[in-house]
């Protein structure tokens, strides 16, 4: 499997997670049998390329904020790797941490909660400028906080210097939150739902400023959302997760207008969308080519809820709820297929390589979105 | 999500309700009502016994909508009902909740900040800004003619799952301080068509008067706008406004 995601650029990616696999220890006494855990994150690879952004889409509870919080090294993985330009990064040490921060910063998602009350603004952005040894006088710690203020469109820097976080509204805290990952003059920024806490009307604006800062500052994003109309707009890339797995991945206007993971079909066909009926653009929609929406909505098992993922069902852990569920999805967790274009998919129904079969490859490669894959296939004979 | 009461099962949280509006109404007959009513909401009559952390957010959110219905009530206010859910969690629940609208008949007062989710399920949407109400239409008209700016500013401010990609601005400024609303229109700060009178005059929410020769699309619109009134603005509301969501 290789990890490269995006084929279509050639640039080196900057921040790479290979195979990474977090599980986390539940505390149980249990005498007999084996030590259960939550498996939270299996087998997530992903890269990150400078001014590039990468939308990583899924429920909550999907695994998307632990793989954030891995790459910020706030978690250590269970197995797998991270690489930074190539070089594996270090398991401990905290000068090691400190210089990996260094480069790669975070943005949380709760801007009420990740800024301290008790301290100002200058507070927050001069820890980091200290920390990573960017000022050296107080006159150009000033400075560059005014200058960082400025480039978050917090005007005039004056002002908002020496506020408190709670005389600020929700998206100038996410602002300040932004600077402050910005202050470590990072190479890599992770954004957990930077915007789903702020009101509705400003997350645009919160996303603009983000494109505009990978643009100048050439940053290589990863934006956690759940909302795949923002990933679309945001991100240049795309990847689905479902309970811990990496089902479907590749350019996002290819994920999803042309999604093919059952999953990945299930979140857009439920993603709100004023198009969906009765609208003035109807007769459009129902023109419209490769229109990804399914007629199931929901799957006929009746389970719209994320299985447990202490005892995550075995395979693909979408096979309880996927309508188009083999045996073999039981089994094994089905192999990356690459459908052409940088877009890939972790699903048996597009496994053509594994099927054998030269007639079945091209009757399932050529399937369009949303129609129902034949019944009855050959099972698969890789085991 | 956390409306439910977490020291009681939910069983008791129904009858309780039943218990309070009608006293007279026996122990058992008021446990076959809650299953029925569990029923109603597709959770099997073995929850009953179940405490609210043992359900997950979707039938918690159901077990809400279960108590709601349990005096067969005429209208339901929904306060952001589904917005700490995943979003198909929030299309079965709201798949659910259009079925017993549809079987029940009762109406539904829908609170909630997504506008898209909004423009699917309902029929007549009023917008509020700082406290007021600034524009009621037909769900339809409302997307296809969007009158106050502020309404324009939130159409443009949610991104599409299909069609172009375009660049979208949203709304300058941020949501006003509720200690010290702006004077005359609270929307003038933030709005880009804002004239004198915006400045001193409060708008009241007003039938809108379609123009003469133009099909009557706002029949029945009501919005809070002095670009809409004839003695402040005699010209109309500006081309570009308009002309932005008609396309």
């Amino acid at each position: 499997m290789s990890t490269n995601t995006a084929p279509s650029t050639n640039e080196t990616p900057v921040l790479e997670a290979v195979h990474l696999r977090k599980e986390f220890p539940l505390h149980t006494i249990k005498l007999f049998g084996p030590q259960q855990a939550v498996h939270a994150v299996e087998d997530a690879s992903l890269a990150l390329r400078p001014g590039h952004a990468t939308a990583l889409v899924g429920e909550s509870g999907s695994g998307k904020t632990t793989v954030a919080r891995l790459l910020a090294r706030l978690y250590a993985p269970t197995a797998g790797s991270i690489r930074y330009r190539e070089e594996m990064v270090r398991a401990r040490g905290e000068a090691a941490l400190r210089s990996y921060r260094r480069h790669v910063q975070m943005v949380f998602q709760d801007p009420f909660s990740s800024l301290n009350p008790m301290h100002t603004v200058r507070y927050h952005l001069s820890r980091p400028l200290r920390i990573y040894g960017h000022a050296h006088s107080a006159a150009e710690e000033t400075q560059l906080i005014t200058s960082l203020l400025e480039r978050v469109n917090l005007t005039p820097a004056e002002q908002f210097i020496s506020k408190f976080p709670h005389q600020l509204s929700g998206g100038q805290r996410q602002r300040v939150a932004i600077a402050r990952a910005l202050a470590a003059r990072p190479s890599v920024l992770l954004a957990d739902e930077p915007v789903s806490m702020l009101d509705v009307s400003i997350r645009l604006d919160i996303l603009n400023l983000l494109a505009r800062l990978k643009e100048e500052e050439n940053l290589a994003l990863l934006f956690i959302t759940h909302d795949l109309a923002s990933a679309r707009y945001f991100a240049e890339e795309t990847q689905v997760m479902y309970a811990g797995q990496m089902v479907e991945g590749g350019p996002s206007e290819e994920v999803i207008q042309r999604p093919q993971h059952p999953y990945t079909q299930l979140l857009l066909s439920a993603a709100p969308d004023p198009d969906r009926f009765g609208s003035v653009d109807q007769h459009q929609q129902d023109d419209r080519k490769g229109s990804p929406r399914v007629q199931t909505v929901l799957p006929a098992s009746g389970s719209v809820e994320l299985p447990s993922l202490i005892t995550p069902p075995g395979g693909c852990r979408f096979h309880p709820r996927c309508p188009h569920a083999m045996p073999v999805c039981r089994q094994q967790f089905p192999p990356r297929t690459e459908l052409g274009g940088g877009h890939w998919v972790h699903c048996f129904l597009y496994g053509a390589e594994n099927a054998q079969s030269g007639e079945v490859k091209g009757e399932i490669r050529r399937m369009p979105p949303g129609s129902t894959p034949p019944k009855g296939r050959p099972s698969k004979e890789n085991e | 999500m956390n409306a439910l009461n977490p020291v009681l099962d939910i069983g008791t949280q129904i009858t309780d309700v039943l218990h309070a509006h009608g006293p007279s109404m026996s122990a058992e007959r008021a446990r076959a009502r809650a299953v029925e009513l569990l029923q109603m909401v597709s959770i099997a009559a073995d929850r009953l016994r179940s405490y609210p952390h043992e359900l997950s957010g979707g039938m918690r959110q159901r077990a809400m909508i279960a108590i709601a219905l349990a005096l067969d009530p005429e209208i339901i206010i929904m306060d952001e009902p589904t917005t700490a859910l995943d979003v198909v969690v929030q299309r079965d629940i709201l798949a659910q909740l259009m079925r017993l609208r549809h079987a029940f008949g009762f109406s539904v007062i829908f609170i909630t900040h997504d506008l898209s989710l909004l423009l699917e399920i309902a029929d007549t949407i009023a917008i509020m800004y700082a406290g007021r109400m600034v524009e009621m239409g037909a769900c339809k008209d409302l997307q296809r003619s969007p009158r106050h700016p502020y309404t324009v500013g939130l159409l443009h401010s949610f991104p599409t799952l299909h069609g172009p990609r375009r660049s979208l601005t949203g709304i300058p400024g941020s949501p006003p301080d509720l200690r010290s609303v702006p004077a005359g229109c609270a929307f003038h700060p933030r709005c880009a068509f804002a004239f004198t009178a915006c400045h001193t005059i409060e708008p009241t929410l007003l039938p809108v008067v379609p123009p003469a020769g133009i099909p009557s699309a706002g029949q029945g619109s009501c919005v809070a706008c002095h670009l809409y009134d004839a003695e402040l603005k005699p010209e109309g509301p500006p081309r570009s406004l308009e002309s932005e969501h008609v396309n």
